[in-house]
């Protein structure tokens, strides 16, 4: 392993230790108030990296804010982003889930839509104790921001619940990106990275930077994401394998296949997105996936993570310039790389 | 010219086929020229060449070295022999206390021709350095004719090693000149600007508040140091003015964040380049300088060409200034020493015509038509008048030999044309769109008679001949409204008497920025060689202006009529043409008796009149010596007719500019320079590179990273 | 209809310039070699297919990403959220904190070109141009620094008159030249930090000497102290300088 990857790990695990302890609390004390609570812990128990509240805190703390001025935004993302777990797994029928079986899997759909909503309110309290940490400016600032970012995160869900409602098959790039953008790169990499920015300065001027960093990191980091969903060690990986094919997700790969693909190949692959999950069989999965290595689908998606990890690590320098050495700014600088590694 | 220069490039091996379908009996559309009297050169209007035309100049290199002509037998043989610098140039700059002054320039030389191979590529940081290095300069000029005695305090040395440029490192330097700005002299101001310089290198790296609050005292300092001084002293308040606008141009580039907005100087096209100077901090006094009047005048930026409506697209024109100042090649501007039509458009045929090239004159254009509206969008059909034919069904000659270089008249060779005689006696005016006088029509269809096409009419007959277009098309009628042209006019002197004898004591200037009705002069007595004269004139004058939109043009669709409505438009129009014709020798002679003296103050009578008698007299005009008859022999032009409008940059309407790449119409392609070029603005340039991208629409030759300036913020 | 197949234009891979420069990813062009006449003869090395796709991707990438902030900010304005890159810049607060710290000017004067400097330009909508241009008009328009203030070197053409029924000082500084620009006097504050206001200003303008005058009404009763206000420009709310009240 690299050295980079290396400060990555160590990274993660500090400030994702600080996090996630954070973050038991918060459920601990809401769980003596309502069962509820109980089950909503089940997700953010279950583990993970805790990359974003990670980069969170590490966003501050470059531009030299203490981690304490961070901790609550970053708690309260780590929130949303199982809330958005919890929703997504829902509205995507998976399976699984780290390892275990998905919530509604175990619970039922409607049990799961609570809960999720139960995350959601839960990810504002945190917000609330910024006001005394950070001053009620500062406060309202990043509560705007969390606004923005949960109202892009919806926003981009619903695109792709729309592509799935109609069968969309003919989309371009371009599209996937735009979903993207909106639906992963605001809460993984655009909301820390600004937010950090908004605590560690203390202004919320020129935030723009880090929308173009954020969102070629998290792009990447989402294309790498859906690559390793169909070649990807299980184990690791912590979703079924090839789920995303049984979802009908639309990856660049899945477009890829698409427009490579002769008419009568078309239709049969409009056909098979458009049946439910259950009435998807291995077979017919197993034959997509075979395509999709014949027309290098794979390999390109694989070319443009990689190219859009280059611009992201060329944002970086413009939005990170005039910022000192820290251990902060060089696991900051890793991610473009790490993203696409994940060791 | 130049799209049939491309697509006949030997490396494309013959692939196409090309034709020439000209109106009338010249090349070169508002370029071109012709010989009078004399063989005396009349141009449209001043034609000067800037140094950073890459594109144009390239491919005027290549074409004198193919054309390959004997230096023994031709007097303009090479491109240098076409082309000379002018470095000297002036503004006319109008003084608090109502003179009129020549404010004179000297730019200096720069490294390497343009059309150069490898020319270096400049984004927006860049050209703010160089303008913080410029006002550098200015400051020190300043300086030295101010005779400020400086405080030097002990710190000011810090200053002099350039400052390691982290946000740190500019605070520094922020509070440094915040203490000492009030009390230094300019000697701070002048360091300040070395700070700057490495800011604006790195200025999207660097928070913008910053470089904003540094600029800002940067002026402040200057305003403390100078404000006394301006109202005594001509030169230092032309430098201030200088100074305001660059800062002004700094500070809006900061601050509209230029450097990263992907349109590059395009995001500022909704604004007019005045008004947004203003917007940046930039003065009455200085948006009203000489400087920036010479930049309207040359653009012909008046909307309707009327000169109190100044109208330019503030990104466009930044972009062509960031050009014209800090990449010109040579020199600033480059004259031609003969007439445009014998220096590019002669040489130009010639080659061409070699090459295989057919050229069709005669053949006015009146009607693109386009295929069905259910099927591909396409040109199915060009409908022409033959507005003459050649006797003996031979291929017209164009050109003339006038003193041992060939030129291009300025009537046609009657004697070459069935019916010449009448056609000459009728005064057929061959070069406008107006006259529909004919001798037959001529339609041809695709497939059969062409497979692609380039329209490369000028900008102002859009309308009249794409008619099928703009109904069709929303975005042709959109740029049909917006994109506008103007009619300009001028004046040509010749003179017996030299610049000095006049009163001009400098070398040989162009001269722009002056009073209406002609506020750009230059000094073109270097082509008198190249006329034919028994006694050369001492000095020749060209003269050219903006010409008011008249109410009462012409504009009615001529082709929608019937024969006998037609001939009363054709009548209709020939007058409009020579009323405004007379309008324009009336402005010259008022200029002559009123204007020119400030520039020329010899060549005034004791009545202050204009001295007519140092004109040459003109030998078919007879009539001499009294009064101002002897302008008569003089040459002068209204260009209204609407292949002769100049196309303007007005504010909010790059936009809707079309790009010959645009591939709507699989078989049709655009160039000239009311097209969307890049560059934008209406110029040779701009042509030349709409030319280039024409040629790649159809051959995807030039490549576009060959196409100088084509990707430029 | 001619019955072969009509010969069409190529399919452009580009049909706009690039103005973005930046200089990152700018891979080697495909296409033809220049011709033999160049001065230029260098040619350009040929790209691979696949140089191709991580080119594309970043520049579609790029252009996706920025015509999206862009309507980001538009968006911003038309809803009643503020902006994502930190807010509209709060008048009343700029203009306390400046009151404030109005002894020590310079750091103040700056801390609100900070400001303004950091709004978005797209509030400023274009205008139509700056005028006709002045110079060889005989009617030449009014210059001359008034009020009762040195204007610092350069001249503009504001007055401020003042009606009060106390003794009165008044010092007025205008930064800059910016002779007919509309300005104006938002409210004179107490420096004592007191509520103690006067805003009874009203602004009169002359358009043919491009003169602006200011005139303050003090209120009967209005208590003595040091009162401050900002002069800013209206169309661009840039600040053009300071006024400065004494009541005794």
């Amino acid at each position: 392993m690299s050295d980079a990857a290396h400060l990555v790990r160590e990274v993660l695990h500090e400030y994702g230790g600080i996090a996630q302890r954070a973050l038991s609390r918060y459920l601990e004390q809401a769980a003596e108030n309502d069962s509820v609570y109980r089950l909503a812990s089940d997700y953010p128990l279950r583990g993970g990296r805790a990359l974003r509240a990670s980069f969170c805190i590490a966003a501050a703390r470059v531009f030299g804010a203490p981690v304490s001025d961070a901790v609550e935004s970053a708690v309260s993302l780590e929130l949303f982003h199982n809330a958005f777990l919890v929703r997504d797994d829902v509205e995507d029928e998976s399976e699984e889930r780290r390892g275990k079986p998905a919530l509604h899997v175990l619970h039922g759909v409607p049990t799961a839509v609570n809960v999720g909503d139960a995350l959601t309110v839960l990810g504002l309290r945190p917000l609330m104790h910024n006001r005394s940490i950070l001053g009620p400016e500062l406060a309202w600032r990043v509560l705007r921001e969390t606004e923005r970012m949960v109202r892009e995160s919806v926003e981009g869900q619903a695109l792709e619940l729309k592509w799935r409602l109609e069968n969309a098959c003919e989309l371009t790039d371009d599209d996937y990106l735009r979903m993207t953008l909106k639906k992963t790169c605001w809460y993984t990499t655009i909301y820390p990275s600004r937010v950090g920015a908004l605590i560690g300065l203390r202004h919320g001027e020129d935030l723009d930077r880090f929308v173009r960093f954020g969102f070629f990191l998290g792009a990447a980091f989402q294309i790498q994401d859906d690559l390793l969903n169909l070649a990807g060690d299980h184990d690791r990986y912590g979703k079924e394998l090839a789920g995303d094919l049984f979802e009908g997700k639309r990856t660049l790969m899945l477009l890829h296949v698409f427009r490579h693909s002769t008419p009568k190949e078309r239709a049969w692959l409009r056909e098979l997105l458009g049946k439910p999950r259950a009435e998807k069989t291995t077979g017919d999965v197993r034959l997509l996936l075979k395509k999709m290595k014949r027309c290098g689908s794979l390999e390109y998606a694989k070319q443009v993570a990689h190219a859009l990890s280059g611009a992201a690590a060329h944002e970086f320098k413009m939005a990170y310039a005039d910022v000192p050495d820290s251990i902060d700014r060089r696991f900051i600088e890793a991610l473009p790389l790490w993203v696409l590694e994940r060791l | 010219m130049t799209a049939a220069y491309e697509l006949t490039q030997p490396a494309l091996g013959g692939r196409y086929d090309v034709t020439v379908y000209q109106m009338g009996f010249r090349l070169g559309g508002k370029g071109a020229s012709g010989r009078g009297e004399h063989g005396r050169i009349e141009e449209h209007g001043l034609h000067l060449w800037m140094g950073y035309y890459e594109n144009a100049f390239r491919l005027m290199r290549e074409c004198y070295a193919e054309l390959g002509r004997d230096p023994r037998r031709f007097p303009i043989a090479t491109w240098s022999d076409a082309f000379v610098p002018a470095n000297f140039n002036a503004v006319a700059d109008y003084s608090p206390d109502g003179r009129w002054l020549a404010w004179l320039v000297d730019f200096p030389p720069s490294p390497g021709s343009p059309g150069d191979p490898e020319p270096r590529r400049w984004t927006i940081p860049d050209y703010l350095a160089r303008a913080a290095a410029l006002l550098r300069t200015l400051i020190r000029t300043v300086e030295v004719r101010a005779r400020t005695t400086e405080s030097a305090p002990a710190e000011h040395a810090a200053f002099t090693s350039p400052p390691t440029l982290t946000a740190d490192g500019l605070t520094d330097a922020l509070g440094r000149l915040l203490k000492y700005g009030a009390l230094a002299g300019l000697g701070v101001a002048i360091e300040a600007t070395n700070v700057l310089e490495g800011a604006l290198r790195v200025a999207p790296a660097l928070p913008q508040s910053l470089i904003a609050r540094f600029l800002d005292a940067l002026d402040d300092v200057l305003r403390r140091q100078l404000g006394a001084l301006l109202e005594q002293d001509d030169s230092v308040r032309r430098l201030w003015e200088v100074i305001d606008l660059l800062l002004a141009v700094i500070r809006g580039s900061i601050r509209f964040r230029l450097a990263l907005d992907p349109r590059g100087f395009d995001a500022l096209d909704a604004y007019d380049s005045r008004e947004w100077l203003k917007m940046n901090g930039a003065s009455e006094g200085s948006i009203n300088s000489a400087f920036i009047r010479a930049l309207y005048d040359l653009a012909f930026a008046y909307e309707g060409g009327d000169t109190d409506r100044p109208r330019i697209a503030a990104g466009s024109a930044l972009r062509g200034a960031m050009r014209a100042f800090f990449t010109y090649r040579g020199a600033f501007f480059w004259k031609m020493t003969a007439g445009m039509g014998d220096v590019v458009f002669a040489p130009l045929y010639e080659v061409l015509a070699r090459r295989g090239i057919r050229f069709e004159f005669f053949h006015k254009l009146t009607h693109v038509g386009l295929g069905s509206p259910s099927g591909e969008p396409h040109v199915a059909r060009l409908e022409f008048d033959v507005q003459a034919r050649v006797r003996g069904g031979k291929p017209y000659e164009p050109l003339v030999e006038i003193a041992g270089l060939p030129c291009w008249p300025s009537r046609p060779d009657f004697a070459q044309l069935e019916d010449g005689e009448r056609l000459e006696r009728e005064k057929w005016d061959f070069e406008s769109q107006w006259d529909r006088r004919r001798a037959a029509t001529r339609v041809l269809r695709v497939g059969k008679d062409f497979d692609v096409v380039v329209l490369a009419v000028g900008g102002a007959v859009v309308p009249y001949v794409c008619r099928e277009l703009v109904e069709r098309d929303e975005r042709w009628r959109d740029m049909v409204e917006h994109v506008r042209t103007v009619p300009t006019q001028a004046f040509q002197l010749w003179m017996n008497t030299d610049m000095r004898g006049l009163g001009w004591p400098h070398p040989p200037v162009n001269l722009s920025g002056y009073v209406e009705p002609f506020d750009t002069w230059a000094d073109m007595t270097l082509v008198a060689p190249r006329e034919a004269w028994r006694t050369a004139p001492r000095a020749i004058a060209y003269f050219c202006n903006v010409l008011r939109d008249a109410p009462d043009a012409p504009t009615e669709d001529p082709a929608a009529r019937t024969e006998a409505s037609a001939r009363a438009a054709t009548e209709t129009a020939a007058r409009f043409v020579a009323e405004q014709y007379r309008l324009v020798r009336d402005h010259a002679v008022l200029f002559l008796n009123r204007d020119v003296a400030a520039l020329w103050p010899a060549a005034m009578t004791e009545s202050a009149q204009f001295r007519w008698d140092v004109l040459v007299p003109g030998a078919s005009k007879a009539r001499t010596g009294a009064g101002n008859g002897a302008f008569d022999g003089q040459f002068w032009v209204a260009n209204v007719r609407p292949s002769d409008r100049y196309t303007q940059a007005l504010p909010g309407t790059t936009k809707y500019r079309i790009s010959p790449l645009d591939g709507t119409y699989d078989n049709l392609t655009i160039a000239g320079d009311w097209t969307n070029s890049s560059l934008n603005m209406g110029c040779v340039e701009a042509a030349v590179m709409s030319g280039r991208l024409a040629a790649h629409a159809i051959s995807e030759s030039p490549a576009l990273a060959e196409i100088v300036g084509y990707d430029h913020p | 209809m001619p019955s072969k197949q009509r010969i069409k234009r190529p399919t452009l891979k580009r049909t706009a310039p690039d103005r973005r420069f930046s200089g990152a990813f700018r891979p080697p062009e495909t296409g033809a070699s220049p011709s033999p006449g160049t001065p230029n003869a260098k040619g350009e090395p040929k790209s691979t297919k696949k140089a191709g796709v991580p080119y594309e991707a970043v520049n579609g990438a790029y252009r996706l990403v920025d015509e999206y902030l862009r309507q980001g900010q538009k968006m911003a304005e038309e809803l009643w959220l503020p902006q994502s890159n930190g807010g509209v810049p709060d008048v009343g607060k700029v203009v306390e904190r400046f009151l404030r710290s109005a002894g020590d000017m310079g750091t103040a004067w700056f801390e609100m070109m900070n400001q303004w400097a950091a709004g978005p330009p797209e509030h400023v909508a274009p205008n139509g141009g700056a005028g006709p241009f002045a110079a060889g008009r005989r009617a030449a328009h009014a210059s001359g620094a008034n009020g009762a203030a040195a204007a610092g070197g350069l001249s503009t053409a504001l007055s401020v008159s003042v009606e009060s029924s106390r003794k009165f000082r008044i010092t007025v500084d205008v930064f800059g030249a910016h002779s007919g620009t509309d300005v104006e006097l938002v409210a004179l504050k107490a420096a004592d930090g007191s509520a103690a206001l006067i805003d009874d200003i009203v602004a009169e303008r002359d358009p043919t000497e491009g003169r602006i005058t200011l005139a303050v009404r003090v209120p009967k009763g209005q208590p003595a102290a040091v009162y401050n206000g900002i002069l800013v420009e209206k169309r661009t709310q840039r600040p053009r300088g300071t006024v400065s009240l004494v009541l005794e």
